[in-house]
């Protein structure tokens, strides 16, 4: 990292900190937040919040002159790194930073190419900065390969065939290295540099406006595809609550579908109480059931509509438990399962062993009463070990074959085709969100 | 009995003794099944208790043990309602026209209605009430009232000792064939046939861990659980909906059944099913106990055409839990009704194994094992 003023380092416990000793406080309350206290519940508040504080890291950042993008990326990634570490199982933490991250490169990208479009007179570019770049003469398709590496991404064949019309010889001296640091040949104008390294800025606060705009409207989107899906006289079972699903079956009722729903409650949480008590206030028939009904019921049923914690990219769901259960018994019945996630929720992991490693294990008192079972829990009897073991899992893992559609709030889908909206939002470089090793620059 | 039909549920009412009131908030798709609201007939039944001179004292208090849900188990009320039959039985005498088979067979029908009353009969106390009535109608004329009584007794004595006594003993000595060392065995719910294999299997000293699957509202699971840490087994408790978590571990899977139907679905405690369907997905087997009195012809594809439903409060409300309270006054709202279905049915491609007196028999054995040991030769 550069020793320049602009740059950050982490000092002891998760605090940032500039050679100037300004701390970066409003980080740390956050990861603290979402570590000890859960108290930002849902993933949809926490992507919320988490583009909103990058959205302050990034404006608050100083850029050098040169590398703005890298210099983004790496305060990005860093306190990225600690948001992901503080809460591992909240995946939509981590998929807002790798969105931002991509966002930046894609500003980038699209600024670069736009300028060396810029560059050539003869291209065609809306770009404002034209008028900045009207007085540049030619240049060299080595300065427009060294511009095209500046950038995150190669050169490829077009910015290098776009600028061959004008330029007649590639020179002997050509920037070699590539070093974006200094050694640029290019007769960008100083005003060009901080005009360029603003319009970056300002591209990726925009950006992720809309990315917090997206987040929070994903509900309407989604339920904006309610009438589609829901006809007259259907029974529609869900399990568990999800504010998705709940907009999801207003939206159908609005337009004057009727249909019934079945609520599996959902223990150990019970949330499906709270579901039903909100559709009942609606006005819509409501049968709340057992899980271990399930079974039972889903022969009735013509559709299973769940919401889900996290998307996985090979399609696979994480969802509250119980929802394998769900999964399985439609399958055996052929009754649709389809899943209602917003696009924050998609994540580009690939889930090994998620059963284990994506889960989170709670407290045995939501099952047992400590009071009652007290004495088999004794530790002192016996061999020293408890006869007892209680476990209770919060999420489940759905594999993507038991799912029959995605509905997120860019459209419907296969499970199958869940990895091309991933290639959309993330990049491939950010699926490790950790900070470059330094240097010693 | 079709309980969607007015004229008939009306006059079942005339003829009852305990007078249920109709729960609201009925669920359309069980309204041939009856609803009732639980809570307000224990009371009125208790003061009634001197004051009816039809029923016998000792039926009348198996029919407050059912409605309290202090007896709770296909074997279990089968055996407490023959007991009383046996009581019944023996202070019965018969009045001076009529002749014993005949006035004797009305009684216990008339006793068994009440029964219903409280709670609908299992498959099992079906069988042994059909078995009654077929002891009773083989009496001899020539016979005295008091022999009559005392085979009728024996017979009684005979049956609780053979099909569910001795049977399970049967049960029991087949299965511990089927755990080995190092096992791990899962079972939903509280089943006597299931519990007196593992007890068994421990005493023999085989190494196993045990994992109960419990579900609402009844929470049977954690009385075995009691019961079984107690003895001495290690056990792993969890929740139905943990169960594809659970599974992996898991190497065998044993159930108990309210019945077994002739095409091979198992008639079981609600969540059975889910618990099978896992079990199978993960190729494990599912091993089903169910002693051989309790095979029925009658067929059922799902569970739906037959059931019962439990009280619908026990659903609403979380004992323990006070701030699960979203759902106080849920009756008031003609749009929510609540659910508490007291069984399900398991198709028979989730068993791999039904454990009975008989045998191990695959689930399609079950209807021959209805034929051949059937109505005559089963009731040896």
């Amino acid at each position: 990292m550069n020793t320049d003023d602009s740059s950050w380092w982490p000092m002891g416990d998760g605090v940032l900190c500039n050679a100037a000793s300004q701390t970066y406080p409003s980080c740390n309350t956050f990861t603290h937040a979402l570590s000890f206290f859960n108290k930002i519940e849902g993933s949809q508040a926490t992507a919320r919040q988490t583009a909103e504080l990058l959205r302050s890291v990034i404006s608050q950042q100083r850029v050098p002159y040169t590398n703005q993008a890298g210099a983004l990326i790496d305060a990005v990634k860093a306190i990225g790194e600690q948001l992901i570490a503080a809460n591992p199982v909240e995946l939509a933490v981590g998929n807002i930073v790798r969105r931002v991250l991509h966002i930046i490169r894609e500003e980038d990208l699209s600024l670069t190419t736009a300028a060396i479009g810029g560059l050539n007179l003869s291209a065609v570019s809306d770009d404002e900065n034209d008028d900045d770049r009207d007085g540049d003469s030619t240049l060299s398709a080595a300065a427009v390969a060294a511009a095209a590496r500046s950038t995150l991404r190669p050169p490829s064949l077009q910015t290098l065939l776009e600028d061959t019309p004008v330029s007649a010889a590639v020179p002997q001296t050509s920037s070699s290295g590539g070093d974006s640091e200094g050694k640029s040949k290019f007769s960008f104008t100083a005003a060009d540099k901080s005009s360029r390294s603003r319009k970056l800025k300002h591209d990726v606060i925009e950006a992720v406006n809309e990315l917090i705009q997206d987040i929070v409207t994903c509900h309407e989107q989604i339920a904006e595809q309610a009438v589609e899906h829901i006809h007259q006289n259907e029974v529609i079972l869900t399990l568990g609550s999800s504010r998705t699903v709940l907009e999801f079956l207003f939206a159908a009722k609005e337009k004057k579908r009727s249909f019934r729903v079945f609520v599996a409650e959902g223990a150990p949480r019970y949330q499906g109480h709270l579901l039903a008590k909100e559709l009942v206030a609606r006005g819509l028939q409501t049968t709340l059931i057992t899980d271990s009904a399930v079974f039972a019921m889903i022969s009735r049923v013509n559709m299973v509509i769940v919401g889900a914690h996290a998307v996985m990219a090979n399609g696979g769901v994480i969802a509250p438990v119980g929802m394998n259960l769900v999964a399985l018994a439609a399958q055996k019945h052929a009754v649709p399962f389809v899943v209602l996630a917003g696009s924050h929720k998609l994540c580009p992991l690939y889930p090994h062993n998620p059963e284990v490693l994506l889960n989170e294990l709670r407290s045995p008192s939501e099952l047992l009463d400590f009071g009652e079972f007290s004495d088999c829990m004794d530790f002192g009897s016996g061999s020293g070990s408890p006869l007892l073991h209680v476990v209770n899992p919060a999420f489940d893992y759905v594999p993507p074959k038991l799912v029959s559609l995605f509905i997120t709030d860019a459209g419907g889908h296969n499970p199958s085709y869940m990895y091309r909206l991933i290639a959309d939002y993330y990049s491939a470089d950010d699926l490790v969100v950790q900070r470059r090793a330094t240097a010693g620059n | 009995m079709q309980y969607d039909d007015k004229s008939r549920v009306q006059k079942l009412k005339k003829r009852s003794v305990v007078k249920p009131t109709e729960a609201r908030n009925r669920v359309e798709l069980f309204r041939h099944l009856p609803q009732y609201e639980h809570g307000t007939q224990l009371p009125v039944l208790q003061s009634k208790f001197f004051q009816l001179d039809t029923l016998h004292p000792a039926v009348y208090k198996v029919g407050l043990q059912y409605l309290s849900g202090d007896i709770c188990g296909g074997n279990a009320r089968c055996i407490a309602m023959l007991q009383a039959f046996q009581e019944a039985i023996r202070d019965y005498s018969t009045p001076p026209a009529k002749t014993l088979s005949r006035d004797l067979t009305a009684k216990i029908s008339s006793y068994v209605s009440f029964l219903i009353d409280c709670r609908p009969l299992s498959v099992s106390m079906g069988n042994a009430i059909r078995f009654l009535k077929s002891q009773i109608a083989k009496i001899p004329i020539s016979l005295s009232e008091s022999e009559a009584k005392a085979t009728l007794h024996s017979d009684i004595e005979r049956f609780i000792n053979e099909k569910i006594i001795l049977a399970d003993r049967v049960i029991v000595k087949h299965a511990v064939t089927k755990i080995r060392d190092g096992d791990v065995l899962l079972t939903y719910g509280s089943s006597s046939a299931v519990e007196m294999i593992l007890q068994h299997a421990h005493e023999l000293g085989k190494q196993f861990r045990v994992v109960i699957v419990d579900s609402r509202p009844k929470h049977e699971g954690k009385l075995l659980l009691r019961r079984l840490v107690r003895k001495g087994l290690s056990c792993t408790y969890t929740h139905i909906n943990a169960i594809s978590y659970i599974m992996h571990e898991v190497t065998r899977v044993f159930l108990g059944a309210s019945s077994v139907l002739s095409n091979g679905t198992v008639y079981s405690r609600v969540g059975t099913a889910c618990v099978a369907m896992v079990a199978y997905g993960f190729h494990i087997p599912v091993l089903v106990c169910c002693e051989a009195y309790k095979f029925h012809e009658r067929v059922q594809l799902d569970s739906i055409c037959s059931n019962e439903l439990g009280d619908p409060d026990s659903i609403s409300k979380v004992p323990g839990r006070e701030d699960i309270n979203h759902l106080d006054g849920w009756d008031k709202s003609e749009n929510l009704q609540l659910l508490n279905l007291i069984y399900d049915a398991t198709p028979s491609d989730y068993v791999s194994l039904i454990i009975t007196d008989y045998g191990m028999i695959p689930p399609t054995s079950v209807p021959v094992i209805v034929r051949e040991y059937g109505r005559g030769q089963l009731w040896i």
